[in-house]
């Protein structure tokens, strides 16, 4: 099963790879916040997978604060950009 | 067995609807189509992810806090997606104000 598990890791990454590639290639800022989420998320399913295969239960704690900062990016540069105060 | 079985299917389910994310954001033509593709599409990957994982885990509050970081991840990603389409909606009225 854990190579399974492993193999879900590698396609994961690959994935993450790519929307990384996507970042670097528009221009739009909100683009970039979209593949931002993603990769948000893509953390988080790689995070809730390793915690299983290693048995380890911190990574899961590390999985919450992985989605708390990835809204935390939109939240600023949304921000930001309309001329709020910081 | 059947379990593994089970969340091996729901884990190449999830992988799919990640990929499938990852198309719409790549190819569709523009922001809001990618907005719409990628909110449903990367949260439903990650869900399935984490069912498939529920029955491999070790005890119950492990279940309780795949579910916990799932529940979270829907909530950021809705407000994620609000906050995008509202700053957009405000660019294009701008836009239209000047033009």
């Amino acid at each position: 099963m854990n190579t399974v598990l492993l193999a879900v890791v590698v396609v994961l990454a690959l994935v993450l790879l790519i929307s990384l590639l996507i970042i670097l290639s528009r221009a739009r800022l909100t683009d970039r916040l979209l593949a931002v989420q993603l990769l948000g998320t893509l953390g988080v399913a790689i995070l809730l997978v390793l915690a299983v295969v290693m048995q380890q239960r911190a990574f899961l704690d590390t999985a919450l604060i992985l989605v708390l900062l990835a809204v935390l990016v939109t939240a600023v540069f949304t921000h930001r950009q309309r001329g709020g105060k910081s | 067995m059947i379990l593994d079985a089970l969340s091996v299917l729901l884990l190449l389910l999830g992988l799919f609807f990640f990929v499938s994310g990852l198309l719409g954001l790549w190819r569709f033509p523009n922001t809001f189509a990618r907005l719409h593709a990628l909110t449903k599409a990367d949260n439903l990957g990650l869900g399935l992810i984490m069912t498939g994982l529920l029955f491999q885990v070790p005890d119950v509050l492990w279940a309780i806090k795949f579910v916990l970081v799932w529940l979270l991840a829907l909530v950021a990603s809705a407000v994620n997606a609000h906050l995008i389409a509202v700053f957009l909606h405000r660019q294009q009225e701008r836009h239209d104000e000047s033009a």
